[in-house]
């Protein structure tokens, strides 16, 4: 089961793993996988929660300070330019495309 | 048909007209070069973050309550996974568990046809609304030979996903309600609705089932990208499947395209069962709570939608439904009338007069020269013609000041000239003679070059011959509004012809 | 201040270091030595005035996962070699705004997974007390880098303890601070929930300014917070004794047997290597060394000797922290490494048929081992079916772990603990096994977890290697902790690695 799992896990995460690699990688995978598994203990171990670890809520964030929004206004407009790291690096950024033609960046796909 | 109930379920992208991306400062235009609009956020660098910009939460949530949506109280983020070329970080940014607005609904004529609002009493149809979420769009893509070329600029800008319930039944019923939430988002001022262009896209899916029997297996849409060939390819698609299904087939469930070349749907890939979003919370960016300042920016926006401006705008002014539907087809065209009207009473004159000589004004004159200009009725605010002088003409001519040949020239003038109509009207020379002593100089002179007309027509008036006085003293008129060159007021020339005839033939 | 204590020597003294422990993927060697013409044009990408400032002319070392424009940001991994930044982290860029300057890219664990630095695409990093161990991971090259006095300071980053962990290795002070002190931006993210910039440094009193140079809130990092007006102050002690604390001491001990009776018996998924290896591998790796045991008794001596008062405390929902910590930082990190797919940068196979052979290829090749298995681990806990079991639970064990902290340090100020089960480990037969490495993450993950600041300084020298401790505390109380820490220095001077000369004043 596994086996078949950790290849469909590759091919979701579009990782090119040969047959020695998920065989390599198999051992490791199913020990942490284990190690996971053992957090179902703490569904009942009122010992450790003071509660069922499932009648607490996740948490996805340790703090939440509020709403944070940007407002709307594009680099360029800025006053102060020089305080935003990103302004202006669209060449740059293409300079460091692999590949790029005509200011596109460029990926093979034969059809 | 009968037999067969099909259910169609929209999915509506919209850009939102946001000046920056929705998780970057990056410009948000289309047709810039490629890849000029980017910076490392939008790009998916190493190391960036996303910032959420506030404009794209406020507009995504007023079209939320334009759409009768409940606003979440808290919202946040989900990443959801795939690879493709286009997509920078190879997760989109979106809203999963959280949207923006859920458990909306919209009314639409039933059957689809013409606009549901005008016509109070129309049947109309409700459709659900399921929910409203904020989510980023990805790059373009252009395909060139055995390479693809990626654009990035349109990666990261804000975009809102519309879903409905599946309760269209027709492709004109989603026809309809596509041009409708159209108009809607136009008229909100948070998407201009270029389907062209791709800011307004349409997916939709597609099932069929024996009557009563509930959803089929279902088929999904793509490539709908014109109000038109929602209705052509979702009619096609019922067609198709009803077909299938009275053969004994099954409906497979895929995702098709609508080529628009062939006038069909065509499959474009099989429904993957493999395919897993593993959408988790997104961390980089805190939930949100919808609090006071924000649900009071978001009410600020609801501005009248289109249906009530239509409805209200033929109660109030009394104009017709095709004057209606013409001058409520966008909200700048009808804040332009109803600027117009406003100002016209200012000038005197009766409301509801002045609103039928404005509504004339603008289904005529107006939308001829902005169609010949190639604008469309919402640019009505880029014309040096702003609704208060276009007043002003209509209460020129109201006040008799000019004569109605006179405002077509006016109007004419006032398009090119940065003025106001009097003072145009001033500068020409146009304003028509009322002064009594020079009509009647006019009329004299009228009567001193046609002397056998003027006794010809109090002769017929003596003798009772109504209508043979009335084309001789119609005549003298012309005549003597020539002899003024063509200025004298023509209603003060008539009553100073129709005077002296009437005098002549009492004298008789 | 650091010219006029550079001596002719530096240079040499760099490369000797250098030569033997290999702490710098890239580094501005001028900068370093300080022979650089100070000003503000040197730099102007960050608008440095390096002649101002509280940390003016000061060379720093930065882990090659933090951006600094212009230089190599290759997180260790090939998939990134030769790959530049094109724009400065907002830490670096606070820090170069009080005078200091970037003067490289320190070696690390490929994109911070690891516990050793051995997991660098690029090259080994040597403990600077034996060079046949290993400096600790991921942020093995900075803590190197400060314990050989190349750099006086070096920016790390903690996910589940890799600051504290190479800096009790090397024994150099390591502060991860509190969830969001420190903007992010600029942090090629592993675990976004989990991890903080953080810093390592020759003595308490450097981290703690370098921790008031960088923290605040940022625009561009809307996870970062500014400390709220009651956090504890982070003025230096300027030589007075730190204020007598309530310190809350963790038995390690406690700890390792629970640890043992909880998790065994659980049968694993396939039960490969027997249903409790992975049980009893974890329980057997948070056993303490002696070393370190005998060097947290001696701390709790010192502590107590300053006037802190120590009381046991316990955080039972300690022993599901490693699992929890796993699976989220895997499930982030799958999503966070799936931008690396060699279109936009970064290197791509010379021949790909299309884009999935392109983006297959790039990361098939570009990525280690290590990383592969976490981003296998981490797509795996997030699929449909597997989230309740995996990515869910581990996120409401977070919580309880949350609660946990929040429920102790309402009764003391900080809790001290220890920061890693061993001291620096060697390599291949004398090391920790990939699994073990990451089960004695234990102390260190759980302040990751909460979001909490915890603050490793070294407490003496035993067996030849370095031993510290961590100290825990709450929220935005970074100065409580540096107090403490700065207090313990004072009185605990501490040891550096043989042929150590003090450059940096």
């Amino acid at each position: 089961m596994v086996r078949e799992e950790l290849q469909a896990t590759a091919g979701l995460a579009h990782l090119d793993l040969s047959e020695d690699e998920a065989a390599a990688a198999l051992p490791a995978f199913e020990l942490m996988l284990e190690y996971f598994a053992a957090m179902k203990a703490a569904d009942e171990d009122e010992g450790a929660f003071g509660v069922p670890v499932l009648d607490l809520p996740p948490t996805t964030q340790a703090f939440s300070a509020g709403n944070r929004l940007r407002f709307d206004a594009t680099a360029n407009n800025s006053n102060n330019t020089n305080s935003n790291p990103l302004y202006n690096l669209a060449n740059e950024l293409l300079n460091r495309s692999p590949e790029s033609e005509n200011r596109f960046v460029v990926i093979p796909n034969v059809l | 048909m009968m037999k067969y109930q099909s259910f169609i379920g929209l999915e509506v992208h919209i850009h939102l007209l946001t000046k920056s991306k929705a998780f970057c400062s990056c410009r948000a235009a289309f047709g810039d070069e490629p890849n000029s609009n980017v910076c490392p956020v939008c790009m998916g660098y190493p190391g960036v973050l996303p910032a959420l910009n506030g404009e794209a939460m406020r507009m995504g949530a007023v079209v939320a309550r334009a759409l009768n949506c409940t606003l979440s109280p808290k919202t946040w983020f989900e990443r959801k996974q795939y690879f493709y070329p286009d997509m920078p970080k190879n997760y989109q940014i979106s809203q999963f568990a959280s949207p923006l607005g859920v458990d909306g609904w919209v009314d639409i004529p039933a059957g689809g046809g013409g606009p549901a609002s005008s016509a109070a009493g129309t049947a109309t149809k409700r459709i659900r609304i399921k929910e409203c979420h904020l989510e980023e769009d990805a790059g373009k893509m252009i395909h060139a030979g055995n390479v693809s070329l990626v654009d990035y600029n349109r990666a990261g800008t804000s975009l809102l996903e519309i879903v409905t319930e599946p309760d269209f039944e027709t492709g004109a019923e989603a026809e309809c309600y596509v041009q409708q939430l159209r108009r809607t988002v136009r008229y909100l001022g948070v998407c201009d609705g270029n389907m062209e262009e791709g800011s307004l896209r349409c997916d939709a899916n597609v099932s069929v089932n024996l009557r009563g029997q509930g959803l089929g297996s279902k088929v999904e849409i793509k490539n709908l990208n014109s109000s038109r060939f929602v209705r052509l390819g979702l009619d096609y698609e019922i067609e198709r499947q009803v077909a299938l299904v009275e053969k004994g087939g099954m409906v497979r469930q895929e995702t098709r395209l609508w080529n628009e070349n062939r006038d069909q749907t065509e499959t474009m890939r099989v429904k993957e069962s493999s395919n897993d979003y593993r959408f988790f919370p997104e961390p980089d960016l805190p939930p949100f709570s919808a609090d006071a300042g924000f649900i009071s920016s978001v009410e600020a926006g609801l501005v009248e939608l289109p249906f009530d401006r239509e409805r209200r705008v033929g109660s109030e002014f009394g104009l017709s439904r095709e004057q209606v539907t013409i001058v409520c087809e966008e909200r700048a065209f009808a804040d332009y009338f109803e600027a117009a009207v406003a100002e016209a009473e200012r000038l005197g004159m009766d409301k509801k007069v002045a609103a039928e000589r404005v509504a004339i004004w603008m289904t005529g004159e107006l939308k001829r020269v902005m169609n010949r200009d190639g604008l469309g009725a919402a640019d009505v605010g880029a014309l040096k013609v702003t609704g208060a002088r276009l007043a002003a003409i209509v209460a020129l001519v109201a006040s008799g000041r000019i004569s109605g040949k006179i405002a077509r020239q006016l109007f004419d003038a006032a398009l090119v000239e940065e003025a106001e109509p009097a003072d145009i009207v001033a500068a020409r020379g146009w304003e028509l003679v009322v002064d009594p002593a020079r009509i009647a100089a006019a009329v004299e002179e009228a009567i001193a070059a046609e002397p056998s007309a003027f006794s010809g027509a109090a002769a017929a008036t003596a003798g009772g011959d109504v209508g043979k006085a009335r084309t001789l003293s119609a005549f003298l008129v012309g005549k003597a509004i020539g002899a003024s060159g063509g200025k004298a007021e023509p209603g003060l020339v008539k009553a100073a012809v129709e005077a002296r005839v009437t005098a002549a033939a009492t004298a008789l | 201040m650091s010219r006029t204590v550079l001596q002719d020597g530096f240079s040499a003294y760099l490369d000797a270091w250098e030569a033997r422990i290999g702490s710098f993927l890239e580094k501005d060697a001028e900068t370093i030595a300080g022979s650089a013409v100070l000003g503000a044009d040197r730099e102007p990408g960050y608008a440095s005035d390096s002649t101002k400032g509280v940390l003016r002319g000061l060379p720093f070392g930065v882990k090659d996962n933090i951006a600094v424009k212009d230089m190599r940001l290759s997180c260790g991994s090939r998939l990134l070699d030769g790959f530049r930044s094109p724009y400065s982290a907002t830490a670096v860029a606070r820090l170069a705004a009080v005078g200091a300057m970037p003067a490289g890219k320190t070696n690390m664990d490929e994109f911070g997974m690891g516990s050793s630095t051995d997991n660098s695409a690029f090259m080994r990093t040597n403990n600077p007390w034996d060079v046949e161990r290993v400096a600790g991971g991921s942020s093995g090259g900075s803590a190197a880098a400060v314990a050989a006095g190349l750099v006086p300071f070096a920016l790390g980053s903690d996910t589940g303890g890799s600051v504290r962990q190479p800096a009790n290795f090397c024994g150099v002070v390591g502060l991860k601070p509190t969830y969001g002190a420190v903007s992010r931006f600029g942090l090629v993210a592993y675990a976004s929930s989990l991890e903080t910039i953080g810093v390592l440094a020759d003595s308490v009193a450097r981290a703690r300014t370098v921790f008031a140079a960088m923290r605040g809130a940022d625009p561009l990092d809307q996870t970062s917070f500014d400390a709220p007006a009651d956090a504890p102050s982070l003025l230096p002690l300027g030589g007075k004794p730190a204020e007598p604390r309530a310190i809350g001491v963790l038995s390690p001990s406690a700890v390792a047997k629970a640890l043992a009776s909880t998790l065994s018996g659980q049968a694993g998924p396939a039960g490969n290597g027997g249903p409790d290896e992975a049980a009893r591998e974890a329980s057997a790796a948070a056993m303490l060394e002696p070393e370190v045991a005998l060097g947290f008794e001696a701390a709790k001596e010192g502590l107590r000797a300053l006037g802190h008062r120590l009381v046991d405390v316990e955080l039972p929902s300690l022993k599901y922290g490693v699992p929890a910590y796993y699976t989220i930082a895997t499930a982030e990190a799958s999503a966070n490494l799936a931008r690396f797919d060699g279109i936009r940068y970064g290197n791509r196979p010379a021949y790909a048929e299309n884009p999935d052979g392109l983006i297959d290829g790039a990361r098939g090749s570009g990525f280690g081992d290590e990383v592969k298995l976490r981003i296998l681990l981490g797509t795996f806990v997030l699929r449909s079916g597997f989230q309740d079991r995996y990515y869910l639970r581990a996120q409401r064990i977070r919580t309880g772990i949350r609660l946990d902290f929040n429920r102790v340090l309402a009764g003391v100020d900080a809790v001290l603990m220890p920061v890693f089960p061993t001291r620096a480990f060697g390599r291949g037969e004398r090391g920790l096994s990939p699994f073990a490495q990451k089960a004695a993450d234990l102390f260190t993950c759980c302040a990751n977890l909460a979001g909490l600041p915890a603050l490793a300084f070294p407490t003496g020298v035993e067996g030849g290697l370095p031993v510290g401790v961590q100290l825990v505390g709450k929220a935005f109380g970074e100065g409580l902790l540096l107090d403490v820490a700065e207090g313990y220095e004072a009185a605990h001077p501490i040891a550096r690695p043989a042929g150590y000369r003090a450059f940096w004043g």
